[in-house]
């Protein structure tokens, strides 16, 4: 009985690593020369680092859902999530290439949404805390495109240093998925087996791009990267139906992302920025910016805390990931959500 | 520890916006069945347009008090990394 799922999940956690590490590997060696990279201005020397890692998670999504597709196995959840892993993808592909404008980019992650509407892997109902259920199908589907833009570009204005997008979204992942465990075997409910099946798609992937891409990294994520980890996040939650986990955990990435949009006032990209929230030495000590029209990102917050380097700043980031994400967990235990 | 001892404003903002979620949550809940019940009499539309702007109200007071503590704790911590640098650099 539990043969097929458990043939699928490790056939899918396989093909992940391996398509992923494979494509890793020639973005590492050949985006360089093909002049799609960017300086890595935190540090000393500023080097160059092949852009666009992200591809590798996309693809590698993609292919680790063949086996569930093809052994027809929850397979509306399963192209559900690889379709918003590959719209956000897409989008992040076109804004590393062609940069989107400000207004843009929102829309179109907004828009990356429909895959899940059309497919309606999820309830509708948004479980909060204290067993208070809304049972909203409308609102609930008009939710998941604004969903969608917020969470997918959390994740994309997180990604300031080596790995901290990466590193965060892999903590958020498996919180997620420890707390589907949970539930399953304190009140039932869960569906244990697909949630293993989701984690298998999207787990393996996203470690080996976080392997290139923490301190010091060997590839940038890129737009696509960033957005359609987002997406993956946010596609999880929905068909688990863990929306609240999801916003904790995510606490440290929408603090960042409110504050960046609220300090300049407007939507923004970083290149229209001409104060920078922090400053870089030529030793590679970095200062918070003091001038008042930076914006106050937490990467700045944190150095006017007296954190003066990359490696200091993404220990930082992730002591407030592992809280957040230790807050969802305990939340959970206590039977709070 | 000394370390995750100056991430305080950070973390107090993170459990800030912990408490709102897991209490605000049922608050928010509590206030829309009562205003329901209290407001019964009144046509449903109407009823559904209170209960939204009061919802609109409750999230745009919490944004704002996020918005101004984030500001308030930046805006010191700022001015204390200043004041080192300024003494670090005379000494």
């Amino acid at each position: 009985m539990l043969e097929k799922p458990i043939l699928i999940i490790t056939a899918s956690t396989a093909i992940g690593l391996a398509s992923s590490m494979l494509i890793l590997r020639y973005i590492t060696r050949s985006f360089v020369k093909l002049g799609i990279s960017g300086l890595d201005h935190h540090k000393p020397g500023k080097p160059r680092i092949p852009e666009m890692g992200g591809l590798a998670f996309v693809i590698g999504v993609a292919a680790a859902s063949m086996p569930a597709v093809l052994l027809d196995f929850h397979v509306s959840e399963v192209v559900g999530m690889m379709l918003t892993v590959l719209a956000t993808g897409a989008v992040g592909i076109i804004d590393d290439l062609k940069k989107l404008g400000a207004v843009e980019k929102p829309l179109l992650t907004a828009a990356a949404g429909l895959p899940l509407i059309l497919l309606h892997p999820y309830s509708g109902k948004l479980f909060l805390t204290f067993g208070i259920v809304f049972r909203i199908p409308l609102i609930y589907m008009v939710m998941i495109p604004g969903l969608l833009a917020v969470v997918s570009n959390s994740v994309n204005m997180f990604d300031t240093m080596n790995g901290t997008a990466t590193g965060s979204s892999l903590m958020v992942l498996t919180t997620l998925f420890l707390v589907t465990v949970l539930k399953h075997f304190t009140r039932g409910g869960f569906d244990i087996l697909l949630a293993s099946l989701l984690f298998s798609i999207v787990f393996p992937p996203m470690l080996i791009l976080f392997a290139y891409n923490k301190y010091p990294a060997r590839v940038f994520v890129g737009d696509t990267g960033t957005l359609s980890i987002g997406g993956a996040l946010l596609a999880f939650s929905i068909i688990q139906g863990c929306e609240i986990p999801l916003i904790i955990s995510l606490l440290p990435h929408l603090t960042n992302g409110f504050f960046n949009l609220s300090s300049v006032g407007r939507l923004f990209e970083r290149s229209e920025l001409k104060e920078r929230p922090i400053v870089v030495s030529e030793d590679g000590t970095i200062y918070a910016n003091r001038d008042l029209k930076a914006p106050i990102t937490l990467t700045r917050f944190i150095a006017a805390l007296g954190f003066r380097n990359e490696k200091e700043i993404i220990k930082a980031i992730m002591i407030l990931c592992i809280i957040s994400n230790g807050l969802t967990i305990l939340t959970v235990l206590l039977g709070l959500w | 520890m000394s370390r995750l001892l100056n991430l305080k404003p950070l973390i107090l903002l993170i459990l800030f916006n912990y408490v709102v979620i897991i209490f605000g949550s049922y608050v928010f809940y509590t206030i829309q069945v009562n205003i329901e019940r209290t407001l019964r009499a009144l046509p449903r539309l109407l009823v559904g347009f209170i209960q939204a702007s009061v919802g609109l109200l409750l999230i745009l007071l919490w944004i704002f008090v996020w918005l101004s503590m984030y500001k308030h704790l930046f805006t010191r911590e700022i001015r204390k990394d200043a004041g080192e640098n300024a003494s670090s650099n005379q000494a």
